[in-house]
Order: C-alpha cells, then structure tokens, then sequence
C-alpha cells in the first residue's frame, strides 16, 4: 500500500513539472509571441531555410527583444476573414487579398500603418501603391501579385485557339477543361466572357483608362440583370467541363489528364515546372479581352497585440533578398523590385518587353523621382525597363497590363452570387429521380394515413363495444329486473371492494419482491 | 482505511459536461442561426427559401435518391456477404470477417483519394475516358460504407440458431425459401441497422462528392460547406436543422421498427 501511494506522488510530481516547467521557463525569458496569418505555402518557412526563423535572429540582434512567430495558415480568405471578424483572433500580420482588405477596411477592422516605421516600402514600384482598394496604402503594403489567366496544354490545344477566354468555353475540348471552384474568380471571368462582343467593339475606340473602368463596371457592379447572363454561360460550361477545382487543377494538368484551366500566375509557374518532368508542355497566357490583376497585402489586424513588431516583420518582409527568397520557394512575384529580383526573373527565351508601366503612377505619369531611380538601374546595372525579357507568368507585359482590373468586394451582393452558384452546379432531376421523389412522398402519406386510419379505427371499435355495454345493461335493468339489478349492483360493489382489497395486497407484495430483487442486483453488482 | 465510496451516478458527470458544451450547446447555436436571417432577427426565411430557391430542394431530392441507391446497393452486395461470414465453414477463425473490416482501419479520406487514384490508374491502362460525377460518387459511397452494412447483418445473421434453417429443411422448405421465409425475417433488426448505418452518413456527406464528382456533383452537404464557407451562416445552419429532423425520423422509424421485431422474435423464443 504505501509502495503503491510513492509511486502515486512520484507519477504527480513528474506530471506538475512537465506541465510547469515549459510555463515558468517561458516567463523568465520574457519571449513575445508574432502571430502571422497567411495562405498555405506562401512564405519561404522550410528546415534548413525559414525567413520567420531569420526575422527571429533580426529581430533579437536589432532590439534584444525575443520574439517567436507563430505561424498560422488558412485556405481560404473568405474563412479567414471570418476568423477575424466573427471570432476576434488576435493575429498580429495578416496577408489578404485586395477585396477582402477592402471588406476589413469598411469594416474598420484593419490599423492604420505608420509609413515611417516602413522604410523598405520605398523598394515597391508605383503600379503596386495606391489601388482602388486601399488608396495611399494606409492600411497595406503588398507582397506578391499576379494575374489570373489560362494554363494550357501546347500539345493538345491549337494555337489558334489561344487568345481570348473563349478557349475555357470551347467544346472542342470537352471533358478537357477546369474551371476554379472559387467563386470570386469564376463570376469574374465568366462575367468578361459574357460581354465579350460589347468589350471588343469598346477596344475598337476606347483609351485603356475607358476600357479599364468599363471591364471593372461589368465585374464589380454586379445586378441580377447581369448575373443571369453569366449564369447562362457557366451554365453552358457546366457540361463540358472536367471538373472544378481549387487546387487540384494543377495536378490534372500536369498529369495530362486536363488540357485548359483557369489558373492564378504563381501556380502556372509551379505547374509549367512540374509538367517539364513528366514530359508535358503547359503555357500560360492573358487573354485579350482583359482580366483580373490581384494583389495580397500585409496588413495588421484591429485585435493586433504587437502593433510595433508586426509594423517591423511587414519592413523585414519588404527587404530585397528577403522578398526573393520567398518569390523563389512559392513561385509568386514579389512586389518588391531590385537588380537581383529582375535577374532572377529575366528568361532569355522570352522577347524583351516595356515595364516601364511600373513606375507610372495612376494617372500614367512617371515621377522625376522614379525617371532618376529607372535611369540608375540603367546605367548602374544595364537593367533597361524598356525592354525586360520577363515571361508574362512573372509579370504581365504592357499591352496585357492595360487591361487588368482588379476586383473589390460584392458586399451585401455576395448571398445572391452564392445562390446563383448553386444554381450553376444543380443538375435538373433526372427522370429517376422524380420518381422515386414521387413515390417515396406518395409512399410516406401512405404510411401517415394508414396510421390515422387505424388509430381512429381502434377507438372507434373500442367507444362502440363501450356504448353497446352500456346500452344492454341500461336496458335490461330499466324494463325487466330493476330489483335483481340494484341486487347485483350491490353484489358487484362489494365484489369490487374485495376485489381491489386483494390487488393491493398483491401489490404491496409485489412491490416488496421488487426491491429484494432490486437489493440483490445491487449487492451483485 | 476509510472505504472511499463514490455514487455511480457521479461517473456520468463528465460525460454530461462532454454532451452540453459539444452537442447540446452547438445544437442550440445552430437552431439560432437557423430561425434568424443575416440581420439577427428572427425569421422563418431561411426554411422558406429551402423550398423556393428552386435549388435546393432539388439538391435534397438528389441526396436522398443518391444515398437510397447506395443502400440498395450496398444491401445486395452486403447481404450474401455477411450470410457468407456468418457461415462457419468459411469463416473460421474470422479472418474472413477481418479481411472485410481492414479497408475501415484506413483514413476516410485516404481511401477515397486512393479510389480515385485508382479510377485514373484504369483509366490510363485501359485507355478508356473515365468521367467523375454521379456514377463515381456513388461507387466510392458504396466502398466507403458497405462495411456499415456487413457488420450488423454479419452479428445478427451469427447468432442465429441453426437449427432453424435445420428444421426449415427438414419440414420441406426449398432452399431459397429458408432464406426468404426464416433467414431473412429473422435478420431484420440487423438489416434495419445496417441500412440506417448506411443511409444517414451517405445522406450528409461532402468530401466523397467533391473528390469523386470533380465538385460537379452537388448534394446537400455541398451546399452546406459552401454556404459556412462563403459566411452565409444562417441558410447553412436551417439545411442542417433539416438533415438532421431527417435523421432523427429514420432513427424514429429504426427504432419503432426493431421493437416490433423484438416484441415477434420474443413470441417466437
């Protein structure tokens, strides 16, 4: 017994030092916790390489101060926002897309930044800064951006065949196309397709500024009007697509079992890769109607506790080496411009391109300060903006540039996309299906029915041998033998009385039996 | 030393803390949402919309259709199945019997990605174009819970005295009439069991849909996730209330069921 009780204590106390141990030594250290909220695989975070781990090391040398991130991901932004805005999780960085940093922003959910803690901000060329969703970035600094256009197979699909969105609707590739499971995207492409005849007779006339604004009016003001004839197209992809997909698209592609998908520019760059190994030749291009340019930001959360250190890890992540270590693990363009970034991205293969869009502010001018930073890439490291050789996956060129629009948020308009979505994905019932839905209600009110019936049958069987009782008795004592039948009420009163005198005592015994049996059940038990 | 005596009934405390903080405080929240529409207020809206989007319904009428094909099916390939087990001439030892349960010690959804890996795998050795959607979706339903159905009828149908089947024979019962005349009757509490088993997940499931369907196929569950997914919160949770008053009739009409079955089988012992 007091073996048994030492080994109790020694088990106990273990078990309280375990538990303490970690807790105490934590707060000797005085160890401040990041927390960093971002999509799954988009910073550079492995074993051997980890810019979180570095920032760490920065961090602790520059201040002294130790912090630990703790890195959280979510996998899709619609959640994450939920995350923050429903359940008020104290995420000190976040990286959201333009819209959904438009959404926080109205929702006052977002800390406005102070510039001057972000030096690094001054690495970000202009066409980056001052978007429609975030104007003056007083809430974001980007981070990666992109574009959202189609991936094909060059093998199976002809050349003629690629130039406009028309190819994720052509039939000749049925069973052969993805489309995205995400509706943002979707609507918004299908949105183009569905006035494409209107866009090409604009392009006819219009300056790009015009044909801009009138692509970003058909994607973002959306009515019911429009969305029907949307509806109406994806509904006529529906049936010769392969299948939706968010992320799966990439592997259909690269084991050939897709040869079209509408595909986000950093996973093309990961797929055209991957797809070289098996042997397989995918390409990506922006099609000439326009499309959707997008941006994720860093922003710091309202329920931010460590407002100054995430201001810190937002410059960090803004440093050129920094920003092309993670551009180099995830496949995505950086937004932050260096010599070493445009040698990364250069491709020999590819015809020299003007990107001198990049440092046009929006009304399409180039600052002095900006015609002096392009002439010092010039001359210090014959980096001449005016012609790149920069694949249109890393960066779009001009022409394509000139018609990409980005998206803002539906706002109270979301539930009716939803349900429009719904909609496109319900099949009509098959014949089959009707009927069986037929006979399984005929066969339920069948069944109710029946039940009812036999209830009320029942006690109407019963209520008539009552009343049938009641009638002879009534009868045979009122007419005939009214002495005999006082005589026999009595009998049946006294018979009564002995009668439930007996059942009592009956069970009263019984009662007694039970809890014997039930005491005896317990002592077994 | 002083006997420590603890009521038995305080060992069911833990237990009821469990059922209120993790069944019955969601359920609550979950009615909540239900009978309120996105401003808060309270409102029948989203139990309305169910029947009028003309979506919907519709997609709850697949459900049911979908998951009724896959019991079908899994009680025609389950039943001579578990009759097969249950016979000890084959199945000594049970390693028969564990052989049938082993796909269940692997992940869910492990086994469904590996069918569809497989389904692509044929695809390419036969060379013949496999389409996912509805077909596949109700194969992988069919893998994924035919166990549920061969388990039940298996210990019902291993129970059962021989001597029935015996004397069925003996008194001039053709074989096929012991099976429909005395096997088969008597096998119905595990039959009814196993068909709920089968009908209620195959009812509610998502992941086999989108994996199997490509996302093309859209049953109920679908448009569940995707309405907690897109923040509609309120519709989500009203489709669920109405999933779940399903289940609760099926397990009403189960248990209705086997009572009537018992109450007989008692007559006959």
């Amino acid at each position: 017994m007091k073996n048994k009780r030492l080994t109790v204590l020694v088990l106990l106390t273990l078990l309280l030092a375990t538990i303490l141990i970690p807790v105490l030594s934590g707060c000797n250290n005085n160890v401040i916790v990041l927390k960093v909220y971002n999509a799954q695989d988009y910073i550079q975070h492995g074993e051997e390489e980890s810019v979180l781990r570095d920032f760490e090391k920065y961090y602790l040398e520059k201040t002294g101060q130790k912090v630990r991130i703790q890195y959280d991901t979510f996998d899709t932004l619609e959640r994450a926002y939920t995350i923050i805005n429903k359940r008020e999780a104290e995420y000190d960085v976040m990286c959201p897309s333009d819209y959904i940093i438009e959404k926080m922003k109205k929702n006052d959910l977002l800390i406005e930044l102070d510039k001057n803690k972000i030096p690094n901000l001054s690495n970000i060329p202009p066409y980056l800064l001052d978007r429609n969703f975030d104007r003056g970035n007083k809430y974001s600094v980007p981070y990666m951006w992109g574009t959202v256009g189609i991936m094909y197979n060059t093998d199976k699909v002809d050349e003629e065949d690629v130039k406009n969105w028309g190819l994720l609707w052509n039939d000749k590739y049925k069973n052969k196309i993805l489309m995205k499971d995400s509706i943002r995207d979707s609507v918004f492409i299908a949105t183009i397709y569905a006035y494409r005849e209107e866009l090409e007779e604009l392009a006819k006339t219009a300056t790009p500024e015009e044909y801009r604004d009138k692509i970003s009016d058909l994607t973002n003001n959306i009515t019911a009007d429009k969305l029907a004839l949307v509806e109406k197209e994806l509904r006529t992809q529906y049936d010769i697509l392969y299948a939706y997909e968010v992320d799966s698209g990439k592997d259909s592609m690269i084991n050939g079992e897709a040869y079209v998908n509408l595909a986000w520019s950093g996973d093309a760059v990961w797929a055209i890769e991957e797809a070289l190994a098996n042997g397989i030749n995918l390409d990506y291009y922006i099609p000439e109607e326009g499309s959707n340019v997008w941006f994720d930001n860093w922003v710091i959360p309202k329920y931010s506790k460590n407002v100054d250190i995430a201001h810190e890890f937002i410059n960090f992540m803004c440093d050129p080496d920094i920003a092309l270590r993670n551009m180099d693990e995830t496949g995505y363009t950086t937004a932050v411009i260096s010599p070493d970034i445009i040698d990364y991205m250069t491709d020999e293969e590819v015809d020299a391109n003007d990107f001198t869009y990049l440092f046009e502010d929006n009304d399409g001018n180039i600052s002095a300060e900006n015609r002096a930073l392009i002439e010092y890439y010039n001359d210090e490291y014959g980096i001449d903006f005016s012609a790149l050789q920069i694949p249109e996956l890393t960066m779009p060129s001009t022409d394509s540039a000139e018609r990409l629009v980005e998206m803002t948020d539906f706002g109270e308009k979301q539930d009716m996309v939803v349900k429009m979505w719904t909609r496109v994905k319900a099949l009509p019932l098959g014949l089959e299906v009707k009927i069986f839905s037929i006979l399984l209600a005929i066969s339920i009110v069948a069944i109710i029915a029946y039940s009812i019936y036999k209830k009320i049958a029942n006690k109407k069987l019963v209520a008539g041998k009552i009343e049938q009782m009641g009638n002879s008795t009534a009868a045979v004592s009122g007419n005939f033998f009214s002495n005999i039948s006082t005589k026999t009420k009595d009998l049946f009163a006294t018979t009564k009385k002995k009668f439930t005198a007996l059942s009592d005592s009956f069970k009263n015994k019984k009662s007694e039996n039970d809890k014997i049996d039930n005491n005896d059940q317990q002592d077994n038990n | 030393m002083k006997k420590i005596t603890i009521k038995r009934k305080y060992l069911a405390f833990p237990y009821a803390i469990f059922m209120l903080l993790f069944v019955l405080l969601p359920l609550a929240l979950i009615v909540f949402y239900a009978f309120t529409n996105a401003d808060g207020s309270i409102s029948l809206e989203n139990f309305i919309n169910f029947f009028t989007d003309g979506v919907t319904f519709n997609s709850f009428l697949d459900s049911i259709w979908i998951a009724f094909i896959t019991t079908v099916i899994c009680f025609v390939i389950g039943f001579p199945v578990a009759y097969i087990l249950a016979n000890k001439k084959y199945n000594r030892n049970k390693t028969l019997f564990l052989l049938f349960l082993l796909p269940m010690w692997i992940n869910f959804l492990l086994r469904t990605i590996a069918t569809r890996a497989m389904f692509e795998a044929f695809g390419s050795w036969l060379d013949i174009e496999i389409t996912f959607g509805k077909a596949t979706t109700i194969f992988g339903m069919v893998y994924n819970f035919l166990p549920f159905m061969i388990i039940p009828i298996y210990s019902t149908l291993s129970s059962l005295d021989k001597s029935y089947t015996e004397a069925a024979l003996d008194l001039g019962a053709t074989p096929t009439k012991v099976i429909t005349r005395v096997i088969l009757p008597l096998a119905i509490p595990g039959i009814i069991s196993g068909i709920t088993m089968v009908f209620m997940p195959t009812l509610s499931t998502f992941v086999i849909s989108d994996l199997l369907g490509n996302n093309l196929v859209q049953l109920l569950g679908n448009i569940i996730n995707l309405e907690f997914t897109q923040n509609s919160w309120n519709y989500g949770s009203a489709l669920s209330i109405i999933l779940l008053l399903l289940m609760g009739l099926t397990m009403f009409i189960e248990k209705k069921y086997n009572n009537k079955t018992q109450t007989a089988g008692g007559r006959i012992w």
